[in-house]
């Protein structure tokens, strides 16, 4: 019989804290627990108290036993560029997450709460694949200007956990696999994933790729200077237009994928060459990442919510399917790809990675 | 005509109390009095003047009917306004040849005529009715001894409600009838609130008086009985969580006994202090879960509960010693340890304890330490197998716990409770429990306590039938084939349960092995499967030394 293993997800929000808890694959319950005193603190970390609180008052008045919990698993935060996998959390990585140098961001919480209610139970914190992984190639990092280096920031946890789930389902291991990941979310990052490695991705928070309902994606930099310099627009501004006002909602003044199918439904033709383009841009970065990986590709798999769009998905098929199989995992899976990383070690399948500032490559020596 | 006699009709038609107007044929006002006036300007229309159209001034006016049937309506009442109905006559003015000139209208202005549009409007009193019915407002009117007249249906839930909760329905039955009587006595508006554990609200009492004199009264009730209620199965159903998890609260103990009481009244005192705490008491009288309440109860909730049992978890007692004995803080354990089967320690490890004992006291900043033993630890110690000093560190906190024989009171409730659970786990319906079967339940001489109910209640729930919902005799399987057992291989064991003949019938394997060794302990536990360790436990416990 199976040895259980329960485990506690915590993952943070801005102003809730999203918790888990799961017996081996299955979870128990999911829960929300909202923060409403997330604006007086100097800084994101000093809300790791309130919110442990929080979190174990939950568990005890649903009359939960802690004591039963074997691990806790939070989401990654800002940390130093590392590998993928599942980490322990140690002082190391704790004294990073609380000064917050990469960023101040709630996801930086989700290491110290698991830290801290793991160490009162006497049992280990993890976190999974954070967004900071960076496995690049060398060649990856060449931007073509030496001033700018090319980044890895990309939802590791979804595509890792996608990378592995598809392995699965081919009955092989993720190490020995070459995968084409498309995450559709928010924003789209397409990355090559290389024997258990993200080999190149674009970087879809800072400008690169295809354009996602409130991002620009790739610009042309020319247009993009005179833009900047034009004298219309301050930094924050244009910061502002080509993240928040970019993509759908900049073209069509709609930020969601369902309206825009609606529109069409409706006959617009707007609409229709907009959502044309998006699936256009998707399937030219996942031909590029074809390029990549010299053609040799198990499957690409399409991932996030906006693989929940039969028509977007058929869109991108139509472009992609002769590169290889095409696989669907609608959404996120956050918790689930949280509990399935530390599972993995739980049941000695993985070596939990310890992280230390030597890990983390300075970012001078990473982008030059 | 005369002048004068017409100035004097005139005056009086001014001066008349009804309200007077006159319409031509066309409908347009030719004549009317000072009366009309007020009765115009209280409708908040247009003011009422000469040639003006009825239905400019009066625009819901019927007298334009009357024009056209020619008959007279007496005494039809009018809506003047949202708030207000009066009487009306209606009379067509005609010539002698019968010829209509036009029609007239006395309104009724004094107070008997004019009515409250509520009390008149057949649509708003089934309205009132409707509302009345439907409200969540419990409300009775009752006669002046006190008897129901009416109530509506808010009200007979009510009372419903609180026929599930009798210490409930005692306090607000005795609330209500003292609010009753005082407002009856008083002829006053008498308001209370009623405030208790899973119960609150308020109730006034109005008195029903009719021209002074006194018919009655009428009781509205405020409660939030089916929250309480609600609030109740959300207590239940986690407590059966609860249950599960192993996870227990104070609250989860039945304690209709006094000597139960006193042992969660200790744990309770113990749970705020940082002192090892000592539960005793025989096999199953819930030492486990009295330890873990202190734990889930105390300051240390948020932290681990680990178990560590001194007669099989050898390599845990030995990691766990060494980490609460280390001087390096940082690798004790965190939270709660309850070491169980303490008397099982070999006399170094216990020499080890009462320094961890001594280390802990008083200390909120470590972690806490709670031991529990089922044998005489006084025997032990007279006999040299128990150290004093660990003895005294833990007597300062010293527990017992009941027997179940000794709480013959708990035995109902702690059945009920265990069905709803067990209902819940082997997926059995059971609503009832015979009162046969609760005698059976009551009176048996358990030997493993609380432990050993609790497996004969779940062995008998597995076993049942599909759609049973009461428990009765037969279905208690267990207590009979324990006592046909004990008939059939001991006719001569009294009353003796199974697992005091298994005790026995241990011993003298034991006593024989050792005689057959020469008393080599090592070689008997060889023999007997057992560890050294549990065969010394065994040889203290019956006393083979």
């Amino acid at each position: 019989m199976k040895k259980k293993h329960r485990i506690l997800i915590i993952n943070p929000k801005a102003d809730a804290t999203a918790i888990a808890l799961y017996e081996n694959e299955v979870p128990i319950f999911e829960q929300s627990i909202i923060q409403e005193d997330t604006k007086g603190y100097s800084a994101v970390s000093l809300q790791a108290p309130a919110r442990t609180k929080k979190i174990l008052d939950f568990l005890l008045s649903e009359g939960i036993n802690l004591s039963k919990i074997n691990a806790v698993a939070g989401r990654g935060g800002l940390l130093k560029p590392i590998k993928g996998g599942t980490y322990m959390v140690n002082d190391e990585m704790l004294e990073d997450l609380r000064a917050g140098e990469r960023g101040e961001h709630a996801s930086n919480l989700g290491g110290i709460i698991a830290a801290d209610i793991a160490s009162g139970l006497n049992i280990p914190a993890f976190i999974v694949d954070p967004v900071v992984v960076d496995e690049l190639d060398d060649v990856a990092r060449i931007s073509g200007y030496p001033l700018i280096s090319r980044k890895s920031v990309f939802h590791a946890l979804n595509h890792k956990a996608c990378g592995r789930r598809a392995a699965m389902e081919l009955g092989k291991r993720y190490e020995d696999c070459h995968f084409i990941v498309a995450h559709l979310g928010d924003g789209i990052t397409i990355g090559a994933h290389k024997q258990g490695k993200v080999i190149d991705v674009n970087n879809g928070l800072n400008g690169e790729g295809p354009f996602s309902p409130e991002r620009a994606g790739s610009l042309p930099h020319g247009d993009l200077i005179d833009l900047c310099y034009s004298g219309k627009y301050s930094y924050k501004e244009m910061k502002e237009q080509l993240l928040y006002h970019a993509g759908i909602s900049g073209y069509l003044n709609k930020n969601d994928l369902t309206q825009l199918e609606e529109g069409m439904k409706d006959g617009s033709e707007q609409d229709e060459l907009i959502f044309r383009a998006l699936a256009y841009q998707v399937a030219k970065e996942i031909g590029s990442a074809s390029t990549v990986l010299s053609g040799q590709i198990d499957a690409i798999i399409l991932t996030g919510v906006m693989a929940y769009s039969h028509l977007l998905v058929d869109e991108i098929v139509k472009r992609t399917n002769w590169i290889a199989d095409v696989f669907t995992y609608p959404g996120e899976n956050d918790m689930q790809s949280l509990a399935n990383g530390c599972l993995r070690v739980l049941r000695g399948e993985e070596q939990a990675k310890e992280y230390t500032h030597k890990v983390g490559k300075q970012e001078s020596e990473l982008y030059g | 005509m005369d002048l004068s006699y017409q100035s004097i009709e005139q005056s009086i038609f001014q001066e008349l109390k009804e309200a007077v107007i006159l319409i031509d044929k066309h409908g347009k006002i030719v004549c009317y009095n000072q009366q009309a006036k007020v009765v115009a300007q209280s409708q908040h229309s247009r003011e009422l003047s000469m040639h003006a159209h009825i239905l400019d001034v009066f625009p819901k006016s019927e007298l334009m009917r009357v024009l056209q049937t020619k008959k007279a309506e007496i005494r039809k009442l009018f809506r003047l306004n949202d708030t207000l109905s009066v009487h009306v006559s209606r009379f067509p003015l005609l010539d002698n040849a019968g010829e209509l000139l036009g029609a007239a209208a006395i309104i009724q202005q004094d107070g008997a005529s004019a009515e409250n549009n509520w009390q008149i409007d057949e649509y708003i009193q089934e309205g009132m009715q409707t509302v009345l019915q439907n409200t969540s407002q419990a409300f009775v009117i009752l006669n002046e001894h006190g008897f129901t007249i009416l109530q509506n249906p808010a009200h007979e839930k009510f009372l419903l409600t609180l026929q599930k909760d009798s210490a409930a329905e005692a306090v607000w039955k005795q609330k209500l009838e003292e609010v009753c009587k005082k407002t009856l006595q008083t002829r006053r508006m008498v308001e209370e609130k009623i405030r208790g554990e899973s119960m609150e609200g308020s109730v006034k009492c109005l008195p029903n008086l009719i021209d002074g004199v006194l018919k009655g009264c009428i009781l509205f009730i405020d409660h939030n009985m089916e929250q309480a209620e609600l609030r109740k199965k959300l207590e239940q159903s986690r407590r059966i969580i609860r249950a599960l998890e192993t996870q227990s609260r104070f609250k989860d103990f039945t304690i209709n006994s006094a000597r139960m009481k006193m042992a969660v009244q200790q744990g309770k005192i113990a749970a705020d202090m940082d002192y090892p705490v000592f539960l005793r008491g025989a096999a199953g009288t819930g030492k486990k879960m009295l330890a873990n309440a202190i734990h889930n109860d105390g300051k240390r909730r948020y932290q681990a509960f680990t178990v560590v049992d001194c007669l099989k978890d050898e390599g845990k007692l030995a990691d766990y010693l060494g980490r609460m004995s280390s001087k390096d803080i940082s690798s004790h354990p965190q939270g709660t340890v309850y070491f169980k089967n303490i008397t099982a320690l070999p006399l170094n490890q216990q020499m080890q304890l009462h320094q961890i004992a001594l280390n802990s006291q008083g200390n909120a900043a470590v972690y806490r330490l709670i031991v529990s033993s089922d044998v005489n630890v006084e025997t032990a110690m007279i006999e040299g197998a128990f150290q004093k000093e660990l003895y005294y560190d833990l007597l300062q906190t010293s527990i017992h716990m009941p027997a179940l024989k000794e709480r013959k009171e708990d035995i109902a409730p702690l059945v009920e409770e265990w069905i709803q659970i067990g209902n819940e786990e082997y997926g059995s319906c059971i609503t009832s429990i015979d009162p046969a079967a609760m005698e059976v339940l009551q009176n048996f001489p358990y030997n493993n306590n609380f432990k050993e109910l609790r497996a004969s209640l779940e062995h008998s729930l597995a076993k049942l039938d599909r759609g049973t919902t009461t428990l009765s005799v037969s279905h208690l399987a267990f207590f009979a084939n324990a006592k046909n057992n004990q008939e059939e291989s001991n006719p001569d064991t009294g009353d003796k349960p199974l697992s005091e003949l298994v005790e026995e019938y241990e011993k003298v394997i034991i006593k024989k092995t050792m005689a057959e060794l020469d008393g080599n302990k090592t070689l008997t536990a060889k023999k007997l499967g057992l560890s050294v360790r549990n065969l010394y436990y065994k040889l203290e416990k019956y006393q083979l030394n």
